[in-house]
Formats: C-alpha cells, structure tokens, sequence
C-alpha cells in the first residue's frame, strides 16, 4: 500500500508542478499557473499523511495494534500541531 | 520572480535532493542557507521551501529505495516524536534565542560528526539471516555483501529523545529533522545506514508536514518557487539514489559524517 501511495503522489505531484511551470513561462497562461502549482503542493503535502495512514492501516492489518496505535497517535498529532497554530 | 531565479532554486533543489537521496536527509539544512545567503530570499519564504522540499525529498527517496529498507515499525515510533517535537518547537522557539539555537546545533551536528568518523568501520549487521530481529529490528537483502543480514534496534530511548530533537529543529530551522535522525540511528541504535536512511525518509515527510501546512497557511509559500526547488528534486534525487546504489556502507557513512561537519559550520556562521 505505502508502495502504491508514493508512486502515486510522486507522479501527481511532478505531472502537476511541471504544467504549472509551463504555464507560468507563457504570459497567456501564467495566471493558470498559480491555480495549478498550487494543486500539485497541495497533492506534495498530503502524500505523507497518506502514507502515515497507509502503515497505520498495514500494521493493523497484521494485527500489530502497538504499532497501529503509534500511527494513530502520530496522526493526531499533525492534526492537532495543525490546529494549535492555525487557531 | 525572474526565470534566472528559478533556475537557480530548481539548481538548489537538485543539489538538495542528491544529497537527501543519499542519505536519508531532506537537504534543508543546505538549502535554507543557500536560499537566503546566495539568493536574498526572505528567512520565512526560505523555511517554507525548504520543508516542502524535504517532503519531495521523503517522497523521491521512498520511491527508489527498496521496501525492505524501510523499518515500518521504527519508523512509525520516530514519526511520533518528531511530530510531537515538530509541535513543542513552536513553543520552544519563545524560550531559545536564534543564537543559541543555531550554536547548539552547530555543537551538535560536531559531535555527531566526530562520533561517525570513530565508528566508520563498525558494522550494525548480523550476517546470520536465521537470527531474530526482535520487535523494531528488521531483516534485508544488502547487495554489497550479496547475502541477507538482520539488525536489532538498541538503545530505544535514545531514538524516542532524538525524534522528538529532529522534530523541534524541524520546525524551528525549516529542516526535515534527518540530519539528525540518521546519524543517531547508525551510531547509537544499531541500525545500518541504508536501512536507517530509508526509515528516516519515511519520516521526513511527515516531519515537514506539520511546518509545510503552518507556512502554507500563513500565506509563506511562494508557488513558483517551491514548484521549482520540487522538480529540482525530483532530478537530484534520481542522481543521488543511482549513485547510493554503487557506493558502500562506509563511504556513505564518511559522507555523513563530512556533510554534518559542514552543517556545523553553517550553522556557526549563521549564528
């Protein structure tokens, strides 16, 4: 699964930050190109909470729930750190 | 924002996501200096890019290195307290001064340096492939030996402390927080270098996340910028992770070592 999430953000992530790139060259397109980069960031930045999830979900898959667990609490975390600073 | 500066952030990028290819790092530690010394970006844009980038890094070195590599269990207990040290470095930004912070690690990146350069001929392998790894330990195919070997993770509390530092220099300098993580499993905790390099790219990720979102969100990130030092990783990146696969454990090692004392340095001069 973590496998399956990286490749698949690593590939989102270059597809669309290339275009937004391109678009930003031409200055006919070039305000697209905030709108796009933008996505693809967006896409950059959630791939590690996904792979997080993805090993949370892998361990409790194997029944290891201390493990699970340490994912779990490390999710919470990032939300919470998240929320700490943007309240 | 000029095409020449692009250039130069996306050259920045490559040279970042070499060296973070390599050695498990996210490459802010350079980048940061290099965006606001050599090009004049602000110190705030600087952190935003530069954790971005150590999550392209994370993302790039995860997709070159062998799944075996990764310590899953290892890495979820790092991810913890880096997360949690990401989220107590914003308070304790208030108690420590920009000085005293970059003098503390620039003293530490030293010691860390000098520890390796010790230890380059130690080993953290067990070449019997039959032996247990225990809970966090962890088994792999290393093709430099051409034979399975097995690791057990020692000194655990060492591992749960320098997390929880990683994640509040990672907040604090704009930094992954592998440049210490790495260092710290190959030379305390019994990890090998390759293994301990793509557990911590694991965790880089979700290190910079925390402080990737919060300059998002405060308007720090400038997209050009960042999408350039991205793709520059993505290039640097493809570089390093081939030439890692020809290089052997104790040159990596040696290159650590010689890139912590560089950091050292840095950080020094940016006191």
């Amino acid at each position: 699964m973590i496998d399956l999430l990286v490749a698949v953000g690593s590939t989102a992530t270059t597809t669309t930050l290339a275009a937004g790139l391109l678009l930003w060259m031409h200055p006919d397109t070039a305000p697209a190109a905030d709108l796009v980069v933008n996505v693809g960031l967006l896409i950059l930045i959630a791939t590690p909470v996904a792979r997080l999830t993805g090993g949370l979900i892998e361990e409790a898959r194997a029944r290891e729930w201390r493990f699970a667990a340490l994912g779990a609490a490390a999710l919470v975390l990032l939300f919470g750190s998240f929320l700490y600073y943007v309240r | 924002m000029s095409a020449g500066l692009v250039v130069a952030v996306m050259a920045a990028g490559a040279g970042a996501g070499g060296l973070g290819a390599l050695l498990g790092i996210g490459g802010g530690v350079f980048l940061v200096p290099f965006l606001t010394l050599a090009l004049g970006v602000p110190i705030r844009q600087a952190l935003a890019t530069s954790l971005i980038t150590v999550i392209a890094t994370s993302s790039a070195i995860l997709s070159g290195a062998g799944r075996e590599l990764i310590n899953l269990r290892l890495g979820l207990v790092i991810a913890v307290f880096t997360v949690a040290g990401s989220l107590a470095g914003g308070i304790l930004a208030g108690l420590l001064s920009p000085f005293g912070l970059h003098v503390v690690f620039s003293g530490a990146t030293f010691v860390i340096a000098v520890i390796m350069l010790s230890r380059l001929e130690v080993r953290n392998v067990i070449l019997d492939p039959a032996a247990e790894p225990g809970t966090l330990g962890s088994r792999y195919f290393e093709a430099e030996s051409g034979r399975g070997i097995v690791y057990h993770v020692r000194r655990l509390p060492v591992v749960v402390a320098g997390s929880f530092v990683a994640g509040n220099l990672s907040m604090l300098l704009g930094v992954g927080g592998g440049i210490v993580t790495v260092p710290l499993l190959n030379t305390w905790c019994g990890v090998p270098i390759r293994a301990a390099a793509a557990t911590s790219a694991f965790t880089l990720g979700v290190t910079a996340t925390t402080g990737s979102i919060i300059y998002y969100g405060r308007g720090d990130v400038v997209p050009i910028m960042a999408a350039a030092a991205v793709l520059g990783v993505q290039v640097g990146s493809w570089a390093g992770l081939r030439i890692g696969q020809r290089a052997n454990a104790r040159a990596l090692k040696l290159l650590l070592a010689t890139v912590l004392l560089i950091v050292s340095v840095l950080m020094l001069v940016e006191a």
